[in-house]
């Protein structure tokens, strides 16, 4: 988008809004009942009562330098269109404070703040008044709370194609209504830290929507409350590309109460491993990782990697590779690639599927190295989990998320029990790329013999089925999963919020339930990032205080169990902590 | 008084034609001023070495210059060229003084700089040479010199100059030129090596005796550059080849008399010995006579007669047939200029074990040889690289090639211009029911940049318009051939598409595939691909059954039938494109013939 379409569309936003917001004063009257400072006229100024950001960092009313840790209570994947009150109650917000934590990051979604069949863009008194408990509660317990919105009207939860709010203006009308009321209702109260307006936020095309919106969300907010922090996170996905750089996914607003975030659920693959991925289209079980710290295992930065080349160069070339029509039974291939050029520092496999009508099986991949030190194998994979793959469709430069193509887990394998397969193909490119586990380093004169085992159902003779390997460059040495793979992450957006000499949390820094057990240190990953976000000066969000995967309690129904706690990672935080 | 510390060029007739003035100070008519007059001359032939010489001022501490120009020169006459640097405050500190003797606009080529790192003079007119000198061109110093540094007679120096040693400027009235072109055609040409005088001493380089020298040295000296390693440099003609003269001088680039008694001897710069065989043959002794002075450095050198064409010269590697081949060393010409009937000519390496990737004037041209009698006959690998067809009146056969367009990186044969050349096999290779194959057209990369490798030939060519001609195959099936293929590993064929450039997909004039209306060609050839193997096959690829691309749509014009009007024949490999490189490849074609159809013809 043109900076002059964005200024067009800004105005017409902000026209809207004005009209909006009459809507929402006219309709939300009951929502605003007990507001001490709602509407334009009870604006107040600028106080320093408030915790607000001073410079690059933030302080709290009296003025004391303040460092945010807490924890995100309930789901952000929540889809339910009451409040969520099963999340938590009074007694865990004594907990938090107890573990030494200041303060706690509410989730809302639009979908239990407004009934947007009757009142759209206006917040419900039954959902106002649970936010108001909550304010009540953290109170009691001396922690701030930072209402974020996870999920605005027309939204989801999933990180990417959350097409229908980008696209929406009516959408954004509502949610721009949702957080004028909000914060007009909350603009007296300094338990309120802040408001996060959109966190994540998504674009489905670029960048410049998030900062549009951003900034109708300040002036909306800063209409009726000047007092509170706002929050604006880097956009986590634009079109659905996970890998933007610091530079590309900020977006910078004219306010100077406002704190950065980023999330810090990194590498995701290792935080996420074992657990079903809510947010995608299609959730599927991620694939095992790996455990923390481990310098034979090495973790990507996409920022950092970039795609180079695909092996259909390789020997036998890619059209002697293709999976044939009359191929039904399980049929090997072995092809063979030659690092012949330097930039080419890791490999991953991918099945792959071009403008191809029929199905394809995959299974049993054997990737053996060969140099001049001997042969060696470097994977052999028994491919028997859809977590360990990724589809995407699209090429490189187009790719989209999904546009019709199946990945499915087979029971028919020629190893084990399982075996993948990729269907219904329409797109150019359909690729189902091995997770980041599966990413293997390749050295330079070094030859990698593929072997795989593919056959195919009502294959097309144009159809192009195969495996192939995809290869990268790093734009710097890889190294073993450590301690410094996280500094390197968390440093890169950090150095971003120092050159903009504004302050910044981590919104969400966490491991799911898998990665505590089976020795695969999560609580030494844990550790790690608080010992670095202090370091930076960041503040943090613990993700999260009850969700079945995430959480430090993790019962899938009623308020958090006892039962269930994760108290080595609650001994851990509450001695970090205090 | 207006503050100046800008830089004023303009020709002034004090010495020569050429004089540029910078200006580094404030100027002060009312007091002396002091002055570096920078005198730049050169031993090369002009224009035809050089046509222009660049220079520039850098100051103390400054890594970019101050100030520099271009200066172009027309004559040998032009030089020497002056160049006066004015005291000021910003001559405080020493000021590095670079002129490059350049030839061609941009991108030109460097072919002698030279370099000074010294104070101005406050109070007095100075005076610095700065020869460009042959010795210090690319063949003689191909790496050059290091920062700090400068190039005198063939070595690096340091560019330091102390300003107090330099001569007062003495302006001198122009003299008649040196004809060094024909001052050589009195020549004897000979070797120099090293010379033990008469008082026991050694010299590293020069040249004694009388038969050389006379009984007073009183001789002009040049040296034979080695032009079929390295091209044409200096004044060309003379016994079909090149010289760069000696000035006779006290300074490193020159030669000076040495005391020996009755028996003249001459110390030559030892460079001149050292290069001997590599860039420099002979040395070429004249004596001077009333039209042919002595040369002294102090008379500019007339421009050669001769300012293009080509000399014979013996730049084809022995491997070249002899007969089939011929080579020429070239200024500003090319062979086809005086003979069309060439069939191709290629830049060879300057040695065997180096591929050659530049074109410095050196061609290796295939003359022809006889077709071969069999009309199915394409090519069967005898002599050079031509096509064994016969021709047409008015044509001649084609000839092969190798290249990675838009590409980069090793090949071999290396990219057109480079030369091509067969294989040749130490031992016959004969495959089952095949024929014995003494040599093949092979193409090997150990890796390159680009989206193919190619070699290929062209079936026949228009002599002297450089224009291809199509050939009509319909009266044949197909062509076949022998071919094979390293497999560096069990069942790993290698891919290479057969691919004809007919009327449809060439991108030559009036092909179907150039868009008449912005002349944007959208060309994909009919192919065929083959896998080869480490086994010698014979491969058959079918006009029936050539296609373009089925699931590679890039906007290609796509044609129903193939038409069977072909200019050339490629064999391609796929690359990993312009960033990536390619995957190793070795493979050879041999013994290519049409197939005769076993259907009458149309």
């Amino acid at each position: 988008m043109s900076h002059g379409d964005r200024r067009a569309r800004a105005g017409v936003l902000q026209r809207l809004l004005r009209r909006m917001g009459v809507l929402a004063l006219g309709l939300g009257t009951s929502a605003l009942l007990g507001c001490s400072d709602s509407g334009a006229e009870s604006v107040a100024p600028a106080t320093k009562a408030f915790a607000h950001v001073e410079g690059d960092h933030l302080v709290d009313g009296s003025g004391a330098p303040l460092s945010l840790q807490g924890v995100a209570l309930g789901d952000v994947y929540y889809g339910g269109n009451d409040p969520p009150r099963e999340s938590h109650g009074p007694e865990d917000y004594a907990r938090i404070a107890q573990m030494g934590m200041n303060y706690v990051y509410l989730p809302l979604t639009a979908r239990w703040l407004e009934d947007a069949a009757t009142d759209p863009g206006v917040v419900e008194a039954e959902a106002l008044a649970w936010l108001d408990d909550n304010v009540t509660w953290a109170r009691a317990s001396h922690v701030s709370l930072l209402l974020a919105m996870v999920a605005p009207p027309g939204g989801s939860t999933i990180d990417c194609g959350n097409d229908a709010f980008w696209a929406s203006a009516e959408a954004q009308e509502r949610w721009l209504a949702l957080w004028r009321s909000l914060a007009a209702h909350f603009a007296g109260e300094p338990t309120i830290l802040g408001y996060a307006p959109l966190d994540p936020a998504n674009p489905d095309q670029s960048l410049d929507q998030w900062q549009a919106l951003a900034e109708l969300a300040t002036t909306t907010i800063r209409e009726v409350d000047r007092k509170h922090a706002l929050l604006f996170s880097r956009a986590l996905s634009i079109a659905c590309r996970f890998d933007k750089e610091a530079d590309d996914s900020f977006v910078l607003v004219d306010d100077p109460n406002v704190v950065y975030g980023f999330d810090g659920l990194q590498p995701w693959f290792y935080v996420a491993q074992l657990i079903t991925n809510l947010g995608t289209p299609t959730p599927t079980m991620l694939g095992a990782y790996g455990s923390y710290p481990d310098e034979n295992l090495f973790t990507i930065d996409r920022t950092k990697a970039t795609w180079l080349h695909a092996s259909d160069d390789s020997r036998p070339s890619a059209d002697e590779l293709k999976l044939l029509p009359a191929e039904t039974a399980w049929t090997k291939r072995t092809f063979y690639y030659t690092i012949t050029d330097r930039q080419l520092k890791y490999a991953q496999p991918v099945f792959l599927g071009d403008h191809s009508a029929g199905k394809a099986y995959f299974d049993d991949i054997l990737i053996e190295e060969l140099s001049e030190t001997g042969e060696r194998v470097v994977e052999d994979l028994d491919v028997e989990s859809l977590g360990d793959w990724n589809l995407w469709e699209g090429d490189a430069a187009t790719n989209t998320v999904h546009a019709g193509a199946v990945a499915k887990l087979e029971k028919d394998a020629h190893r084990g029990s399982a075996s993948i397969s990729l269907s219904d193909v329409t797109t150019p490119f359909a690729n189902l790329g091995a997770a980041d586990s599966l990413l293997f380093l390749v050295n330079f004169g070094s030859t990698y013999r593929v072997t795989s085992w593919v056959k195919g159902e009502n294959v097309a003779a144009s159809a192009d089925f195969r495996v192939r390997l995809d290869l990268y460059g790093y734009s710097e040495a890889l190294h073993g999963f450590d301690r410094s793979t996280l500094e390197e992450f968390v440093g890169k957006y950090r150095a971003w919020g120092r050159a903009a000499g504004v302050p910044m949390l981590v919104t969400s820094l966490g491991v799911a339930r898998p990665s505590f057990e089976d020795g695969r240190g999560g609580l030494e990953w844990v550790s790690d990032m608080i010992d670095i976000t202090r370091e930076q000066q960041l503040g943090f969000t613990y993700y999260g205080y009850h969700q079945q995967n995430w959480g430090i309690y993790a019962n899938a129904e009623g308020l958090p169990d006892p039962e269930t706690v994760n108290q080595p990672l609650v001994d851990l935080l509450t001695e970090k902590l205090h | 008084m207006r503050c100046m510390a800008q830089l004023r060029t303009h020709a002034r007739a004090l010495v020569s034609s050429g004089l540029a003035v910078i200006a580094l100070g404030c100027g002060d008519e009312a007091q002396r001023q002091g002055e570096l007059m920078l005198s730049v001359t050169t031993d090369m032939a002009v224009p035809i070495d050089m046509d222009r010489v660049v220079w520039s001022v850098t100051l103390n501490g400054e890594s970019a210059p101050y100030a520099t120009r271009t200066v172009e020169v027309a004559s040998g006459t032009d030089f020497p060229l002056t160049l006066a640097v004015e005291a000021g405050p910003h001559t405080r500190a020493p000021v590095t003084i670079r002129v490059e003797g350049r030839k061609g606009s941009e991108p030109s080529l460097l072919r002698a700089s030279r370099e000074a790192t010294l104070t101005v003079p406050n109070d007095r007119v100075a005076e610095l040479e700065l020869p460009l000198s042959w010795l210090c061109s690319e063949p003689n110093l191909p790496e050059g010199c290091s920062e700090g540094t400068t190039c005198q007679a063939g070595h690096c120096v340091n560019a330091a100059v102390s300003t107090a040693s330099l001569p007062e400027f003495q302006p001198v009235a122009a003299r008649d030129c040196y004809d060094v072109s024909a001052c050589l055609s009195s020549a004897r040409l000979g070797p120099a090596g090293p010379v033990t005088l008469a008082s026991g001493r050694q010299v590293a380089c020069g040249i004694s005796g009388t038969t050389w020298l006379g009984t007073d040295a009183n001789v002009n000296v040049a040296v034979e550059v080695k032009n079929d390693a390295i091209g044409n440099y200096g004044f060309c003609g003379p016994f079909g080849r090149c010289f760069i003269p000696l000035h006779r001088d006290s300074e490193p680039e020159g030669w000076r008399v040495l005391d020996n008694g009755p028996v003249p001897a001459i110390e030559l710069p030892s460079i001149v010995c050292e290069k001997s065989g590599t860039s420099i043959t002979r040395i070429a002794v004249m004596r001077t006579s009333p039209s042919c002075p002595a040369d002294r450095g102090d008379r500019a050198l007339c421009s050669p007669a001769l300012t293009a064409g080509c000399l014979p010269a013996a730049v084809c590697p022995p491997t070249s047939p002899e007969g089939a081949w011929a080579g020429y060393a070239c200024t500003d010409a090319s062979p086809f200029d005086d003979q069309p009937d060439l069939i191709e000519c290629w830049a060879p390496p300057v040695d065997t074990s180096v591929i050659a990737t530049t074109n410095d004037g050196r061609w290796c041209c295939l003359k022809g040889q006889e077709p071969a009698n069999d009309p199915l006959l394409i090519d069967d690998m005898t002599a050079g690289p031509q096509i064994k067809l016969h021709a047409p009146p008015g044509e001649v056969a084609g000839f092969w090639f190798a290249d990675t367009p838009d590409g980069s990186g090793q090949l071999e044969p290396a990219p057109e211009p480079s030369l091509y050349s067969y294989r040749q096999f130490d031992e016959p290779v004969t495959p089952a029911n095949g024929p014995t194959l003494h040599a093949a057209a092979c193409l090997r990369s150990d890796g390159f940049r680009g989206w193919l490798a190619m070699e290929g030939f062209v079936f026949r060519v228009k002599p002297g318009a450089y224009e291809l001609d199509t050939i009509d195959v319909s009266d044949y099936e197909g062509i076949s051939f022998w071919a094979w293929a390293a497999e560096p590993f069990p069942d790993a064929p290698l891919s290479v598409k057969v691919n004809f450039v007919n009327t449809q997909t060439s991108t030559e004039p009036g092909s179907e595939c150039i868009t008449p209306e912005d002349g944007v060609s959208r060309c994909e050839d009919f192919y065929e691909r083959v896998s080869l193997t480490s086994e010698w096959k014979q491969y058959f690829v079918r006009w029936a059954d050539i296609h373009q691309s089925r699931d590679d749509d890039w906007g290609q014009f796509y044609f129903d039938a193939f038409a069977p009007e072909v200019y050339a024949t490629t064999f391609t490999v796929a690359g990993a494109g312009p960033d990536v490189v390619s995957q190793p490849f070795d493979f050879c074609i041999a013994d290519i013939r049409f197939l005769k159809k076993t259907e009458p013809s149309r």
